[in-house]
């Protein structure tokens, strides 16, 4: 295995006790640096110090930055690559990373690149873990809440033409805030292709619909249509999903077949109907498992480790609180009758925490790729804060809060999960271009299918 | 001479590299490392395309081969724009977005838009619809929930057959003169519904045994008739179904994925409208009763003294003025703003 190459990072804060001033001194004593210089570092944010540097040089100067008093954290590089230049001297990296600092923008261009990346923890040059590598989500409220109703006014205006670009701006802002290892999400959708799909899709529906007039008789066709097309709506669905999706300027995939669509979406839900939904946990476990294993990032697929299993215990959890909740409901009810509405959206909107949170964790920490894999710790009381404060105000307020309710969703959910990464991210290699249609994707977006991850 | 910072990816690995990118006057574009300088590519003419901006959303450079430069540098980005780039539509988008009086503009518009929606857009299109429907969809519609309603609610009627033929045989005036309609009265025991009656959209009319038992003079019967004809004629049943799902539809629209809220909570705005509809239906049908029975010469005394045993026998004790806001939450207006027109 080649050297691993580390990154010396301040994090923005001094060691506990630690006056300013002594540092200051310290550091201009012990480096070539002006005091302009001292103070830029000692801003307070997060600086790399010193980039790519093997592991002897990174451990000297980060012991020395520490004994002057600042908090210094070794971050592993990826593995070093023909991309990167070795590292420069020791000397040198005063003045190189003032250049850094003083072109603002790209200096947090700079850091989000690689401070982001493993964090050594505990003493400097302690056991290597995997390194955490976290989602980070910078959407703000205000900023959607504008993309929002710009949204909404110009689809109005346009009598549902922008939809379709708004669609993508949405989109495109959730993914653009969405950030992993200094590289954002991209989505790539084209609006031109959403809307045919959207046309053609409210074509089919005014034409069944006009066919109820001429030809009532004919209506079951009609059904039948949609109902053989499922598997395959599904399966463009995710595929235009995915196609669209990068990071690193390589797509994400999605390979899965018709054939297996119809298995886990018509054959099995059918089945289960006959066993009274005991089989329930296991549908649910073969459609994600379907869904994961059959999406790809560059050339890589997806592997997915959970058990059915994990999923009946996972539904099997549900009962206790289902059965406490309904005693709950009859003894309030035996007491006060009113108050037993009130526990019964409590208990309704536990479950419903209860369903997002665990499912969504099993979900991704089952996922790996490569050798990355994922930590998702959602918690099911702070979901359920979330889940009551986003649908009151959302309530309230006629729906005008509801960009804030994604926003703050998401900052939950993304701020819960961790791609622990055990190898180097950048062997990724894109795969081949393919084209889809949106045909697909809108069907499923006509009926508000949720079947994304 | 512009120059900007940014992560370089070529598009067939996920290598990540720091670059500067410099675009001369000429429109000749450099990109190089920024720890080495060494040189990644090098174009002679502007011949990148750039993302539109949104918000504060990171910028693309699509180079010609597939690579891509990705930055935070929105302001020079902006700048390469103005000089070597057409402006494009999305680019006026952004400044819509980006100012907030627009926005505030924008809101009270939406808000103005959503009441004229709610208020006038929504029921005028369930009209027109509801009057477009053929007669084979109300038909399915009205049997399918006829079997639901004896499923769930209803059961055969206990009233013997001379009081049943004698009440058929009595309204048939106010039959005839809807010729038009198809109408066909049926009598039901309403059991936990008590004595009330319905309206089908395909003309089918259930009065429950306790409303039959409950009445005192058979014209009070007529005059409830009058109002379920009422509600038949105007097309209610339909309407409503269109109405509530052109509203479902306009909610969804604007709040969009909720991944994060819960739908019971956003079905409550719906549910308030939804009986505010039926409220103004219920007063059409009242409207409608009204001019019915003048033209048929029946007491519209009758339609009050049944409506208030009705209203008491539900054991409302309303119409004291402090339960007003009792009114947002019915199906029905209150009997006694209902019954001023009737006295």
């Amino acid at each position: 295995m080649p050297e691993a190459r580390y990154n010396v990072v301040y994090r923005g804060n001094l060691m506990p006790g630690v006056d300013v001033s002594a540092v200051k001194s310290k550091l201009m004593a012990t480096f070539p640096l002006s005091e302009k210089q001292v103070e830029t570092i000692l801003k307070g944010k997060r600086v790399v110090l010193k980039k790519n540097a093997d592991e002897a040089t990174a451990k000297r100067l980060g012991a020395a930055l520490k004994r002057a008093g600042m908090d210094i954290v070794l971050t592993r590089r990826p593995v070093a690559s023909a991309a990167y230049s070795p590292a420069s001297s020791p000397v040198e990296w005063s003045e190189k990373e003032k250049a850094e600092q003083d072109s603002g923008k790209a200096k947090q261009e700079g850091t989000g690149g690689s401070a982001q990346a493993d964090t050594l923890s505990g003493e400097l040059g302690s056991v290597w873990t995997p390194s955490e590598i976290p989602f980070e989500f910078n959407g703000v409220g205000r900023q959607y809440f504008k993309i929002w109703i710009v949204n909404i006014l110009l689809s109005i205006v346009t009598l549902g033409i922008y939809s379709a670009w708004a669609k993508v701006r949405r989109k495109q802002y959730l993914y653009g805030n969405t950030r992993l290892r200094g590289a954002a999400f991209e989505y790539l959708a084209d609006p031109l292709k959403i809307l045919k799909g959207r046309v053609i899709v409210i074509g089919f529906f005014l034409l069944s619909y006009a066919d109820t007039y001429v030809l009532p008789a004919t209506q079951i066709v009609f059904t039948l249509i949609f109902i053989v097309a499922l598997p395959w709506v599904i399966v463009r669905t995710l595929m235009f999903n995915a196609r669209n999706s990068a990071i690193r300027n390589i797509r994400f995939g999605f390979k899965g077949r018709v054939k297996d669509a119809a298995l886990v979406y018509l054959w099995w839900p059918f089945v289960a109907i006959f066993t009274l939904g005991i089989i329930f946990p296991y549908v649910y476990y073969r459609q994600k498992k379907f869904i994961v294993e059959n999406s790809t990032y560059g050339t890589t697929r997806f592997v997915f480790t959970a058990t059915s299993r994990e999923y009946y215990r996972l539904f099997m959890g549900a009962i206790i609180p289902i059965l406490v909740g309904i005693l709950a409901i009859v003894a309030v009810g035996y007491l006060f009758a009113p108050l037993s509405g009130v526990v019964m959206v409590g208990l309704y909107l536990y479950l419903f925490a209860f369903y997002a949170v665990k499912t969504t964790n099993l979900l991704y920490n089952a996922s790996s790729i490569a050798h990355n894999r994922f930590r998702a710790d959602l918690k099911i009381v702070p979901y359920l804060m979330l889940v009551l404060t986003n649908s009151l105000a959302t309530a309230l307020t006629l729906g005008i809060f509801s960009p804030w309710a994604v926003i703050r969703t998401l900052r939950y959910r993304l701020g819960h999960l961790t791609l622990l990464a055990d190898e180097d991210p950048e062997r990724f290699v894109a795969g081949q271009e393919e084209h889809v249609s949106a045909l697909g994707e809108e069907v499923g977006d006509f009926f508000d299918m949720d079947i994304g991850l | 001479m512009i120059a900007l910072r940014g992560k370089w990816y070529d598009g067939k690995t996920a290598v990540q590299t720091d670059v500067v990118c410099t675009v001369y006057d000429s429109g000749n574009v450099h990109v190089e490392k920024a720890d080495d300088h060494s040189r990644i590519v090098t174009l002679p003419q502007f011949a990148v395309d750039i993302s539109a901006r949104l918000a504060d959303t990171p910028r693309y450079l699509k180079f010609p081969d597939g690579a891509q430069l990705e930055t935070l540098d929105n302001d020079t980005v902006d700048q390469l724009v103005e000089r070597y780039r057409r402006t494009s539509w999305l680019d006026r988008v952004h400044l819509l977005e980006s100012r907030f009086k627009f926005v505030l503009v924008g809101l009270l518009f939406l808000l103005i838009f959503l009441w004229g929606s709610v208020q006038y857009g929504i029921p005028w299109a369930a009209r027109i619809v509801a009057h477009m429907l053929p007669s084979s969809i109300l038909n399915v519609a009205s049997q399918q929930t006829l079997s639901m309603l004896d499923r769930s609610m209803l059961s055969a009627t206990e009233l013997d057959a001379d009081t049943r033929e004698r009440l058929k045989a009595y309204f048939q005036p106010l039959i005839t003169s809807h010729s038009d309609y198809d109408f066909n009265i049926i009598f039901r025991k309403g059991g936990g519904l008590g004595a009330n009656a319905f309206a089908l959209p395909d003309g089918t009319i259930i009065f429950t045994d306790e409303m039959v038992n409950l009445a005192a003079h058979d014209q009070e019967l007529s005059a409830v008739l009058a109002h379920e004809i009422g509600h038949v004629v105007r097309r209610h049943g339909m309407r409503s179904i269109v109405q509530d799902s052109l509203l479902g539809f306009a909610i969804l629209a604007i709040t969009g994925d909720i991944t994060g809220s819960s739908e019971l909570f956003i079905a409550l705005p719906v549910l308030l409208t939804e009986l505010a509809y039926s409220r103004e239906f219920e007063r059409e049908a009242d409207q409608y009763a009204l001019t019915c029975m003048q033209d048929h010469y029946i007491d519209l005394k009758h339609f009050a003294n049944l409506m208030r045993r009705v209203a008491k026998e539900a054991g409302g004790d309303e119409g004291d003025g402090q339960k007003k806001w009792v009114n947002y939450l019915s199906t029905h207006p209150m009997t006694e703003d209902r019954l001023k027109a009737f006295e």
